[in-house]
């Protein structure tokens, strides 16, 4: 995982994890996700992992704990370079989770923000731009 | 053409037809030939027992309300018989949506609020839109052509 004391700023080569809990965020027969799993409300911004620095049993053992932490059954990840964003004029920022009680420990989390706000036709058109780059992978355990 | 649910028509006459197409339009929905309702129907059952609740998503989802899954429940029974099936599912703010898929290029979104309005997003191919209708319990033009562009 990154080292918590030298974040590096995400870089547009980047691959990033959304992790999904929901069920209802996975096309059945087409098996990729659908565009609601990038969409940030309530929140402002969209919770991220950096797969940078971090093994894939990291990334899983990041995506659990944030299961665990919410109660939820981990469905899969979402798999999307960095770029998938920017090239939306979303900025994606690195947020390292350490210490808080209200969110497991994640030193590769990030914040992808300036989501047009009070648009929920243009979120929703950036959620299908970035699901299209997305890529459906499921827990080792699936 | 949408099939309207809501019937505007005030005279006997219109009432009558209303009753027979209604009539029909049951008949023909549950014909696994043209019809998909039981299936929708059964879906939609699902995503509301699963999204009902707040925080459905692990991220803080709102809940869907009542009103929303009315305003669903019109907006399928609205669609053209013989029309591509969507897929349900649910918006992080409490709206339920449909969606037709192809590919990842093409792809239609559709919300429908608790506030009587649909939200949709589009890929066609190398064209994308967006926008905003109100919801008078008949799918909009529109949006019917939207999915036929998806299908084309």
């Amino acid at each position: 995982m990154i080292d918590a004391e030298h974040v590096p700023e995400v870089e547009p080569n980047e691959l990033l994890a959304r992790f999904i809990l929901s069920r209802r965020h996975i096309r059945g027969s087409a098996n990729g996700i659908k565009p609601e799993a990038f969409m940030p409300h309530p929140h402002a911004d969209l919770s991220v992992t950096r797969h940078r620095d971090a093994t894939e049993d990291e990334i899983w053992a990041t995506g659990s704990a944030i299961a665990s932490f919410r109660e939820r059954t981990l469905q899969g990840r979402g798999d999307v370079i960095a770029n998938a964003f920017i090239k939306q004029d979303l900025s994606v920022l690195a947020d390292p989770l350490l210490g808080r009680a209200d969110l497991p420990d994640n030193p590769n989390h990030a914040n992808v923000t300036r989501w047009p706000k009070d648009d929920k036709d243009r979120q929703r058109l950036l959620a299908l731009e970035i699901a299209k780059q997305a890529r459906l992978v499921r827990p080792p355990d699936q | 053409m949408s099939h309207a649910v809501i019937m505007r028509g005030v005279s006997d006459e219109a009432k009558d037809i209303a009753s027979a197409d209604y009539s029909s339009r049951c008949f023909m929905d549950e014909s696994s030939a043209v019809g998909f309702g039981q299936i929708l129907r059964g879906e939609l059952a699902d995503v509301w027992g699963e999204c009902r609740r707040a925080d459905w998503d692990g991220y803080d989802a709102l809940p869907v309300s009542w009103r929303a899954l009315r305003n669903m429940y019109v907006f399928l029974q609205a669609l053209p018989l013989g029309f591509p099936r969507p897929t349900i599912g649910a918006d992080p703010n409490g709206h339920l949506s449909v969606e037709w898929y192809r590919n990842p290029r093409r792809v239609l979104s559709v919300a429908v609020s608790d506030d009587d309005l649909l939200h949709y997003a589009a890929l066609l191919g190398p064209n994308k839109t967006c926008g905003t209708e109100t919801f008078y319990g008949e799918v909009p033009e529109s949006i019917l052509s939207l999915v036929r562009r998806v299908y084309s």
